[in-house]
């Protein structure tokens, strides 16, 4: 792909690229558990639909209700490649999270512009032993960096390696800090 | 200047201020249920006046007591480098904020406390907005004083970058000065004055539906009795797009009010790392903020200041993006309707050594037009079978004819210029808005691209700040990647304080 940008002036050719990350999938068994919690809930709903339908308390035929169903049910037979596709790079300076099947998506956020880290399970999280790791940024209310499905010890130990560097008096101006280690 | 004090009640007068604050948001946020609400005591006071004259007569004298109770436990002081507030009756809050962590400072000086010689402090951090202070109705002198403290003071851990603030009172120099003239056509070009044009010709276009509508007598009377008052001469067909254009009239004069209101005598100065901005008619406000703090710049041109070559510009510290509001919008700065050359000058003192007219600016590619043109194409092929099958008229599809140069001229607009470490990204429609921002201020990076792009080789880049997201839609993907790389690496080799 050959583009109008001009290479040689602004960006030197020996930054370090974004796709020569080494990217880590997430734990297999994360995608299992995104599966199984959308079942979780369709299979009971459909199961009820076909139900109320037969008995007549909705006038809709069994038919239409089991389409209905099939065509709902698409995105959590989806979510299992979907959760395959994720995967996440630890750099020296920044972290990276790649996800999506038609949608791709790529988000870095630096380490020096961590403002504080959080790590999350759910209870089917830690019925699989499975972490959620959230870095935030300044000035926003939401996570800028999600990263789900990892190990329990690995989550707890990346999150105790980026809290390190957020610490660093590498950053002058991190203030605040003292705080957001606690969780 | 280590100033330290015991702990302060405000003044008494700030229970007005908490009134006012309360009666805005009553009214302000949702105007629905309150209007319920007096329809309400209205249908029931016919019943029994005098119940409903207890119960409001309860409700204020309650509302009195919670407000003086407010005042009473409202403390404040400066203590160890921080500003700390106690407030609340029922559940007592207490935050300590430091002044090294401050953002951004606004001294008010409402008409009900200037007699006084008080004033309105409200100081924001970088957090969210549960730790912004407000301090209604302190002595003029001290709230004067917190703010030079709070503008002074520098993170203890400095890096070696940051100048040095100047000694306690550096040079005052102005940049800027608003006459009435420019705050007349801020008032007319700004974009508040849009929505109300929309909403009444919204309005009018229901009304003139209705009229249509057989059942609906009493809207066709009123147009009747309207078309009788006006002039014999005046043929039918102008009277809409008549009150159309009164009412744009009236709402442009309304906009013009707010903005003598909000700006009259506005001057900009420069003092040694900080800019500060008095204005206002009424309310006196000055606004304070460190160069350091400004995360970017925003420079806006609706079609109307396109037709006077105005840009209205914004300097936002960090904090999360709130859209224009009246009263400067969550912490920005504002230069109102700048003429090209007073916009090179305040570019010139906030970037220094950007070359701002020689620019280049890279295009975006022309795909970038194709999913506004599916949508809008989509829209004239419903409304042409909606024709087609109903008797809607057929002069409605000529509605869609500026469509597609629009789209062209907002495809043309849309552009980045990436010069040394900063980082101008170009849109808008029939003006041009820009945004400044040096390449160090990145906070988060995103790389996306749906299935069509992907197929193209395209890609859009998502920046965001601490201060607000942005994007560069539809640019080659390699050119994606490599523009994340370079400021990725701009970030992370920097050392510069950025929050």
């Amino acid at each position: 792909m050959q583009t109008s940008f001009s290479n040689h002036s602004l960006l030197p050719q020996q930054l370090p690229s974004i796709e020569e990350a080494q990217w880590q999938h997430l734990a297999p068994d994360y995608a299992r558990m995104v599966l199984l919690s959308g079942l979780a809930f369709w299979l009971p709903a459909g199961a009820a639909g076909l139900a109320l339908s037969a008995l007549g308390v909705i006038p809709l035929s069994a038919m239409l209700v089991a389409a209905a169903w099939l065509v709902l049910l698409i995105p959590t037979l989806l979510s299992y490649p979907a959760a395959r596709v994720k995967r996440y790079a630890i750099r020296e300076q920044d972290v990276l999270f790649h996800e999506g099947l038609l949608w791709k998506n790529t988000t870095v956020i630096p380490r020096n512009r961590i403002q504080h880290i959080q790590t999350e399970n759910g209870p089917l999280e830690r019925w699989f032993g499975l972490v959620t790791l959230k870095c935030y940024g300044a000035g926003g209310q939401q996570a800028d960096l999600v990263i789900p499905g990892l190990e329990e010890t690995l989550g707890q130990q990346l999150r105790q390696y980026l809290l390190n560097q957020a610490d660093d008096t590498e950053n002058p101006e991190h203030t605040g800090g003292d705080d957001d280690v606690q969780q | 200047m280590t100033y330290s004090s015991d702990w302060h009640r405000v003044s008494p007068l700030a229970i007005i201020h908490h009134g006012l604050t309360f009666l805005r948001q009553l009214v302000g946020s949702n105007p629905g249920p309150l209007l319920g609400l007096v329809a309400g005591t209205v249908a029931f006071a016919r019943e029994s006046p005098l119940m409903i004259a207890t119960t409001a007569l309860t409700l204020v004298l309650l509302g009195v007591v919670m407000a003086v109770m407010g005042w009473l436990r409202f403390l404040y002081r400066v203590h160890d480098g921080a500003i700390q507030v106690q407030q609340g009756v029922f559940t007592r809050h207490k935050l300590t904020l430091a002044f090294e962590r401050i953002q951004n400072v606004r001294l008010e000086r409402p008409v009900y406390l200037r007699p006084f010689g008080l004033a309105r402090l409200t100081i924001e951090s970088a957090g969210s907005a549960s730790e912004e202070v407000h301090l209604p109705g302190i002595p003029l002198a001290e709230a004067e004083g917190l703010r030079d403290r709070a503008l002074h003071e520098t993170p203890s851990r400095q890096a070696p970058e940051a100048e040095v603030p100047g000694a306690d009172s550096p040079a005052s120099q102005e940049l800027l000065r608003r006459r009435p003239s420019d705050l007349i056509i801020y008032g007319i070009s700004s974009p508040a004055i849009l929505w109300g044009g929309a909403i009444a010709a919204s309005l009018l276009g229901a009304l003139t539906r209705n009229m249509g509508d057989a059942r609906n007598q009493q809207a066709e009377q009123a147009m009747n009795t309207l078309l009788e008052a006006m002039p014999g001469w005046l043929p039918d067909f102008l009277v809409l797009p008549l009150a159309i254009l009164l009412l744009l009239l009236l709402m442009a004069l309304a906009s013009m009010t707010m903005a003598l209101l909000r700006y009259q005598g506005y001057q900009l100065f420069r003092e040694g790392e900080r800019y500060r901005v008095t204005s206002g008619l009424v309310t006196r406000r000055e606004q304070g903020i460190r160069h350091q703090r400004i995360q970017h710049l925003h420079m806006a041109q609706s079609f109307v200041a396109r037709l006077f070559r105005r840009h209205h510009l914004s300097c936002h510290p960090i904090g999360p993006s709130l859209p224009d509001q009246p009263d400067g919008g969550g912490g920005a700065l504002m230069a109102p309707s700048l003429t090209p050359v007073e916009q090179a000058r305040i570019i010139e003192a906030l970037y220094p050594g950007l070359d701002w007219e020689n620019l280049r600016f890279q295009q975006v590619s022309a795909r970038f037009m194709l999913p506004r043109f599916a949508f809008w194409g989509l829209l004239a092929v419903i409304t042409a079978v909606w024709v087609a099958v109903s008797d809607v008229p057929a002069w409605t599809l000529a509605l869609f004819l500026p469509v597609p140069p629009l789209i062209l001229l907002n495809w043309r607009r849309q552009g980045w210029c990436l010069q040394g470490e900063r980082l101008i990204l170009r849109g808008g429609l029939i003006g041009c808005h820009y945004t400044l921002f040096d390449a160090y201020r990145v906070q988060t990076l995103r790389l996306f691209q749906n299935p069509l792009q992907r197929h193209a080789g395209l890609a859009n880049l998502g920046i965001r700040l601490g201060s607000g997201g942005f994007r560069i839609p539809f640019i080659p993907w390699g050119t994606g990647a490599r523009l994340m790389d370079h400021l990725l690496w701009q970030v992370e080799t920097s050392r510069a304080p950025w929050l």
